[in-house]
């Protein structure tokens, strides 16, 4: 049962979570002002409180908005927010400021749906403490920064809640618009499968409806054909990460040797939590949307992602409820949880904003 | 104190602890490749722990511990068990609160004053004067905690009468020790200049401070005991504030302020959900200074 008021805790631990990054940015860099490699967004620079907001890919999707795909590399970065920015560029709102409007309004309308989502599937208790464990995750702020992953970890929200109340065509087109934010996205296909097995069983692979399936790849295919046009390959944003180095495809070996760079390893240690949490959804037959992306993401983070495993780790949200279930459940947990990950955050966010190479 | 208030609080604790050494361990692990800027000493016995690095870790550890289960006893006689829970970990997370893992004194003084002021809230006068001695001793600043030792023990205790002795106590100490500052306590003698530029980690002190006085000035506007002990709480933070500046929110740490703080949690579940966690990333970003000895004053 939710109550009349559900929307009140999402939107206050919203409010009290970007605020407390914005003075995390402030006091950070007003502690240390130096930078560990030159960098950032100069047009920030004046306003302290939100320039640790906007560092590495930010500045990336910045060129692709303002400057377009000038070489194949850029195809890495998907289209839907420089867009976005561009679109609010173009209504006289500096760009970067587009990019973190455009974020956080993503981030408090995708808290709102998955704390819809939470309570639906397990009520209200757990989904506070679901949203409470996935706002205080080590690596939560990317989704304040300037970055697309409030628009990914959105429209597979959404996509993931209309596949359970059988909307199928709302639910493709909504996971499509999510591709477009970040291509990791599909990663929420298997979701929408599994809901119609669950609605229809087998008889569903011979309904329309399973035609929905195609959607995503209909409304993302967009972008491959615009790189087959323009760069003579549709997957161009695939091929071009063999430039990105070594670690674009980092996968679990590549972990804890000698070379590793030391903050993969740190990554590891916290992607512990949404992977237990993604085993866990495999327990409960009434999280098996949720398990079908929540584990397919982790299989997929730990095989070839160690490089982005704690920023992808924290846009994992379906395995996120059943932590929030154990918290409900075991009430000892629930302070050193929520005090350890927070305290990781405030670490993490404190690299980043002086520009270390956490990406 | 009950055994599964004891529990609650060996609890909190020991895996408080437990969390700071592993965040500081992540960190630690992260600094040999990633920081060259300020190469100092490492924080924690980065793969050779001895003697020498476990003592400054675990010592301070245990004022934490006396710490904590003075906030646990002092709110769970004033508000009961489950505020007391939550106010036992407001106080460990407190963003000031971690100078207490890197500064034996200021913990064990904190610990002695909380204890102090539990026993005073019981209405132990004889052994809640003790702790107050010990506490003046490490950290002299801590005799503005005894006005709320005071407080407490005319709340316990109805007779009003006892209530100057630990505020006499705590003036007749000061001067004896007021010079004779220990390693690491709050220099005292560093008197803030008024008008001092605000700057870096002080305006997370200063903020600190501001939350505190805002919310216990609120109640003391209120009735009752919670008025009274609202107000004698005050005058620790007001302390820091005239006369170490820099040390402000943990000199307001050392004392109960939190603690009644916190009670206010006890039925707002968005905001116990929501400042734990904010208390904790403003912890983890003084963590990473403290790890990178980052100058932050």
């Amino acid at each position: 049962m939710r109550s009349a008021r559900w929307w009140s805790f999402p939107l206050g631990l919203f409010v009290a979570h970007r605020l407390s990054l914005m003075l995390a940015s402030l006091i950070s860099l007003s502690i240390d002002p130096i930078l560990e490699r030159p960098g950032g967004i100069a047009a920030l620079h004046a306003y302290p409180a939100l320039d640790a907001l906007c560092r590495w890919d930010c500045g990336c999707f910045a060129h692709v908005a303002e400057v377009g795909y000038d070489a194949p590399i850029q195809a890495n970065f998907w289209p839907l927010f420089p867009m976005l920015g561009r679109v609010l560029e173009s209504a006289g709102m500096p760009l970067h400021f587009a990019f973190l409007l455009i974020a956080n309004v993503a981030g408090l309308a995708a808290w709102l749906v998955l704390f819809r989502l939470f309570s639906d599937a397990e009520g209200e208790a757990a989904a506070r403490w679901a949203l409470a464990v996935y706002a205080a995750f080590p690596f939560a702020w990317f989704q304040a920064a300037g970055y697309p992953e409030s628009l990914m970890i959105l429209f597979t929200a959404l996509a993931v809640w209309w596949a359970r109340r059988d909307e199928p065509w709302a639910a493709g087109a909504a996971l499509g618009v999510g591709i477009l934010a970040r291509h990791i996205a599909v990663l929420a296909g298997p979701a929408l499968l599994v809901a119609q097995l669950r609605h229809r069983g087998w008889r569903a692979l011979v309904n329309v409806r399973f035609l929905a399936l195609a959607l995503p790849f209909l409304v993302a295919g967009v972008f491959p054909l615009w790189q087959w046009f323009e760069f003579g390959d549709p997957l161009t944003f695939w091929h071009v990460r063999e430039k990105w180095g070594e670690s674009a495809w980092a996968g679990f070996g590549r972990l804890f040797q000698p070379d590793t760079p030391p903050q993969f390893n740190s990554y590891a240690w916290f992607a512990l939590v949404p992977t237990l949490g993604a085993i866990a959804l495999f327990s409960r037959k009434r999280w098996a949307e949720l398990a079908a992306y929540g584990g397919f993401m982790m299989v997929v983070l730990w095989t070839v992602g160690a490089a982005g495993l704690g920023r992808y780790a924290a846009s994992c949200w379906p395995a996120f409820l059943p932590v929030g279930v154990a918290l409900e459940r075991w009430p000892s947990l629930r302070l050193p949880v929520l005090a350890g990950l927070g305290l990781a955050q405030g670490m993490f966010f404190n690299l980043f904003a002086h520009q270390y190479p956490i990406l | 104190m009950a055994w599964a208030s004891l529990r609650g609080v060996l609890w909190a604790w020991l895996s408080s602890r437990l969390v700071l050494a592993g965040v500081a361990w992540v960190g630690q692990t992260m600094r040999a490749g990633l920081f060259p800027l300020y190469p100092q000493p490492d924080l924690l016995c980065a793969g050779s722990c001895g003697a020498d690095a476990f003592v400054p870790w675990v010592v301070p550890s245990l004022g934490v511990l006396l710490g904590a289960l003075g906030v646990t006893g002092l709110v769970e006689v004033l508000h009961g068990r489950e505020a007391a829970r939550w106010a036992t970990w407001v106080w460990l997370c407190v963003p000031s609160a971690l100078v207490f893992q890197f500064s034996a004194p200021l913990a064990w003084a904190s610990g002695a004053l909380l204890v102090a002021c539990w026993q005073a809230a019981e209405g132990r006068l004889w052994a809640s004067l003790p702790a107050l001695v010990v506490a003046v001793v490490l950290l002299p600043g801590a005799s503005a905690g005894a006005l709320f030792a005071a407080a407490a023990l005319r709340r316990a205790r109805h007779r009003l009468w006892w209530a100057p002795v630990p505020v006499l106590l705590a003036a007749a100490a000061l001067p004896a020790f007021g010079h004779g500052l220990e390693r690491g306590a709050l220099p005292l003698g560093l008197v803030a200049p008024v008008g001092l530029e605000v700057r870096g980690v002080m305006r997370l002190e200063f903020l600190e401070a501001l939350v505190l006085l805002a919310v216990l000035g609120a109640r003391g506007l209120g009735e009752g005991d919670a008025r009274w002990l609202s107000l004698a709480a005050m005058p620790l933070v007001v302390l820091g504030a005239v006369l170490g500046v820099p040390w402000l929110g943990r000199l307001a740490a050392t004392g109960p302020a939190w603690a009644l703080v916190a009670t206010e949690l006890e039925h707002r579940p968005l905001l116990r959900h929501a400042s734990l966690g904010i208390l904790a990333t403003f912890q983890g970003m003084l963590l990473h200074f403290e790890i990178h000895r980052v100058p932050v004053l």
